[in-house]
């Protein structure tokens, strides 16, 4: 407003006596206050802000260590592996599968030697009672 | 993209990397975060820098752990970590009624010229910080996100759990009271030698 004209009677911001930006006259002083406090906020020590990263890097270290046990192979691969793989098991399978199948349905040579015709103890070349193992049991 | 649009964006990005194991990501959220969480932890509690650091390493290791399962877009960063902090700092405070007070605490002395305006400065943060004090927790806490902090008052109804309007009238009851408190130190805080 130019100098010496009229302001009929109304209150200007630069009135010293309604100045409400001065500190503690008024809403305005108290928004100074404010004001100040905001542009002068209380800074962190650096101590702290290293202790917050360590405890940020602490956490994803806990992560990787976690993620590294979860994606480790179940106890069983590693015996499938010592048998020699999936291979191994495929000849395993087979293995029972024929053994089941002999105890079940026996041919007929494997019968008749499993009758106990064949099965002696000349057959087999030695004499489960001999002295010898009477004497250990004894 | 409006600026608190782009402040989550590049927040959720950032926790993000740090979910997915970025040392960077993790200096960068401690630099962007932990001085504004420190700085409302201070204000909250008076002053105790101890109990403010523990509460801003506190609140930042919640971040941490929170990060795998961050939602972006979900919540902001500094507004959850507000809320943290807010909840750390009132659980304390309700501990501790009867605390060291303010006027407790030792003021640096200096014979620079120029620390007789420094500690008019001095003078006046602490008024307004024991003024602080005497306000109930949660018009304190509303007063300080929404005139110290500049936070919009829907920001500070998600942190306080409260709906805009009571947000309103929390902050208008904590200004009046806050003018009341201060009315009488004008002339103590050297206020008529500043103008």
């Amino acid at each position: 407003m130019p100098v010496g004209a009229p302001n009929w009677g109304m209150r200007t911001m630069t009135d010293p006596k309604h100045d409400t930006q001065r500190p503690g006259s008024g809403t305005g002083g108290l928004d100074a206050l404010l004001a100040e406090a905001r542009a002068t906020p209380p800074e962190p020590a650096r101590d702290l802000l290293a202790r917050i990263e360590a405890d940020g890097a602490a956490v994803q270290a806990e992560r990787r260590n976690r993620d590294a046990v979860r994606s480790q192979p179940p106890w069983w691969r590693g015996m499938l592996e010592a048998l020699g793989g999936a291979p191994s098991l495929a000849g395993l399978a087979a293995a029972s599968v024929a053994g089941l199948w002999i105890g079940i349905a026996p041919p007929e040579a494997a019968a008749s030697w499993l009758s106990g015709d064949e099965l002696s103890s000349a057959g087999l070349g030695f004499d489960p009672l001999s002295g010898y193992d009477l004497a250990v049991w004894e | 993209m409006a600026f608190d649009a782009m402040a989550q964006t590049e927040e959720d990005r950032l926790i993000a990397a740090y979910a997915a194991g970025d040392p960077v990501a993790a200096r960068a959220l401690t630099a962007r975060l932990a001085p504004r969480i420190y700085a409302h932890a201070m204000r909250m509690l008076g002053g105790d820098s101890a109990e403010a650091e523990d509460v801003t390493q506190d609140a930042m290791l919640r971040l941490w752990h929170a990060a795998e399962s961050w939602e972006p877009g979900a919540a902001k960063a500094s507004t959850w970590l507000f809320r943290v902090t807010s909840n750390l700092c009132i659980d304390r405070l309700r501990k501790r009624r009867g605390g060291p007070a303010l006027d407790d605490v030792p003021e640096p002395v200096s014979d620079a010229p120029s620390a007789v305006a420094a500690l008019q400065s001095r003078a006046r943060t602490d008024a307004l910080q024991d003024a602080l004090m005497r306000l109930p927790d949660r018009q304190r806490q509303a007063v300080i996100l929404r005139h110290i902090e500049g936070l919009s008052n829907p920001e500070i109804a998600q942190i306080m759990d409260i709906g805009p309007r009571a947000v309103e009238s929390l902050t208008a009851r904590g200004k009046r009271a806050l003018e009341a408190l201060l009315a009488g130190r004008r002339a103590e805080l050297g206020y008529e030698d500043d103008d």
